[in-house]
């Protein structure tokens, strides 16, 4: 591939287009990779960029994933390999742990929306790292507060309820 | 009738829970229809990935017993000093669910083996004999060995040492199988020193019988058996380490362990110091070594008890014993999943020494002699969760 900067568009599922470099999307985004080179074949000969829709995905979250893709997967932001702050020790600073915090202390449906938009795109750093902030949010809580954290509604009959506290009576 | 967010798809919720411990996912389990298929249909995965981590081979306690047959106590980890800081595990409830039988009391109940999180206890005269998870209250009896009374009982449950291969003779849902023990010509197991379940085999350390009368048995080879094929193997110890028997099951001068990973070790108290010897066996990474038991066991490191019980702060327990060199090490027990050893000193009391980060905390309960620690994966009761 050429060294010229090239930009795709994504478009969210409400219709947003949002610009991102390529080369930054393909190091992130396994799914998004895959949409690049099923269509650079036919796209090789036009100057026209390339426009992706990403169903799934609504524009607020495509927003807030890109902007975690621009800071951890851009060489020119990131000093070094992208991959370097991953063999840090926990108690070291790295700046990009600080984002990552930050990222992450949302309220719990767009945590979630990002859980599956990471999912979708493949872009497994995100992945783990949304995965990580759930389980951290579990932690530690009672039956009654997860289920109030996220929403969940009750499905079990009286005598299934019963059953389930029985059975794992240890962990409550 | 479908909930209006199935808030996160089944293989997401895999991952989370591969971040969380046991009891948050148990816990999980219980929210909805939805989560608790979640668990049921990830516990494999879970327990494969969490089988290495720290906390699933946990020591949660000690059973312990003054008189037989005794009442059974137990000794929570979070009252063992010095407190290594909260540990999830602290929150769990004591372990003491017994079954009650008609017209007994539970008090009657003495544990004879441990492994698992599964105790192996006997009501009175060990007439009737069952396996008791006293964690979750799980219990089923077990047909009773043939013949005489035993002494020493292991209890090997397949299903938690070896997640990927499932043995044939397996020890759930009821089918038994006894265990031989190598009573070779000429050989006997030293009945004071417990079997250990390394790498697939029970090791036993064993003494020489020469004609009978005699008292003084020398221990001086371990002798494995299979688990999987029954094959049985000899190994002689180094000379430092053979000793007569009676060191070994009533001085409890020597312990078959774990070591750097799961190698099969020998741990030796030193003469008149508090120190303990680690040997590992690499007989079988030597190849030229033969059966010289002076190169297939190597001297791995010595451990300073006295330094590690100063540096943690509990030397004041000894007050009354000025006298550091009058004290003895009895190494009572190895425990397998945490790795750890209890050992008991005169006035300091039963010790936890972990042999992996060399931390050594003192456990309440100062009966020596009758103590069954209690470990248990937890994750394993997530394999069990029933599917409605």
């Amino acid at each position: 591939m050429a060294s010229e900067k090239k930009v795709v568009f994504l478009r969210s599922s409400d219709g947003e287009a949002f610009e991102v470099s390529e080369e930054v999307i393909s190091a992130a985004s396994v799914t998004i990779k895959g949409m690049i080179d099923e269509e650079s074949p036919s796209r090789a000969d036009t100057a026209a960029t390339t426009t992706l829709a990403i169903p799934n995905v609504t524009a607020a979250t495509l927003s807030r994933v890109l902007h975690y893709v621009n800071k951890h997967f851009d060489a020119a932001a990131v000093v070094g390999r992208p991959d370097d702050y991953i063999f840090c020790a926990p108690g070291d600073e790295h700046p990009l742990a600080r984002f990552d915090d930050d990222f992450v202390d949302v309220d719990n449906d767009t945590l979630i929306d990002l859980v599956h938009a990471a999912e979708y795109l493949h872009i497994k750093k995100l992945f783990d790292l949304t995965c990580k902030a759930v389980a951290d949010k579990l932690k530690g809580r009672t039956i009654d507060q997860i289920r109030e954290t996220f929403g969940i509604v009750n499905d079990y009959t009286v005598e299934e309820e019963v059953e389930v506290y029985r059975e794992n009576s240890w962990a409550f | 009738m479908a909930p209006p967010l199935p808030s996160l798809p089944t293989d997401c919720l895999l991952h989370v829970f591969l971040r969380l411990d046991p009891i948050s996912i148990a816990r999980c389990a219980a929210v909805s229809k939805h989560w608790h298929r979640a668990v049921i249909d990830n516990a494999y995965d879970i327990r494969r990935c969490l089988a290495g981590h720290a906390d699933s081979c946990l020591l949660l306690g000690l059973h312990y017993r003054e008189m037989f047959p005794g009442e059974l106590g137990f000794s929570h980890r979070s009252s063992w000093l010095p407190s290594a800081g909260r540990h999830w595990s602290d929150d769990l409830p004591v372990p003491c669910s017994m079954p009650v039988a008609e017209g007994t009391k539970t008090k009657l109940y003495a544990p004879l083996a441990c492994s698992d999180g599964l105790l192996l206890v006997c009501r009175g005269l060990p007439s009737q004999i069952s396996v008791v998870n006293s964690l979750t209250g799980f219990h089923a009896s077990v047909p009773r060995p043939s013949g005489e009374l035993r002494y020493r009982y292991l209890l090997h449950s397949c299903h938690g040492t070896d997640l990927l291969e499932p043995r044939p003779n397996s020890f759930q849902t009821g089918e038994w199988s006894q265990v031989f023990q190598p009573e070779a010509e000429g050989f006997r197991c030293s009945c004071g020193a417990a079997p250990l379940v390394c790498q697939g085999a029970v090791h036993w350390l064993c003494k020489k019988v020469s004609g009978y009368g005699q008292e003084e048995f020398v221990v001086d080879r371990t002798i494995a058996v299979d688990i999987a094929t029954g094959r049985a193997r000899m190994t002689r110890l180094p000379e430092h380490c053979s000793m007569f028997d009676q060191d070994v099951s009533i001085g409890k001068k020597l312990m078959l362990a774990t070591y750097e990973g799961d190698r099969l070790s020998l741990l030796r108290r030193e003469e008149a110091s508090l120190e303990v010897s680690v040997w590992l066996y690499v007989g079988d990474h030597g190849g030229g070594g033969g059966d010289d038991p002076e190169r297939s066991w190597l001297l791995r490191q010595s451990i300073n008890i006295r330094k590690l019980i100063e540096d943690a702060g509990l030397s004041r327990f000894r007050l009354r014993c000025k006298d550091w060199s009058v004290l003895e090490i009895r190494l009572e027990w190895f425990c397998p999943r945490s790795r750890c050893v209890i050992m008991w000193i005169p006035y300091l009391g039963l010790l936890v020494l972990d042999l992996a980060s060399k931390q050594i905390r003192r456990a309440t309960g100062d009966s020596h002699g009758h103590i069954w620690p209690y470990e248990i994966d937890l994750t394993l009761c997530l394999s069990s969760i029933k599917m409605f």
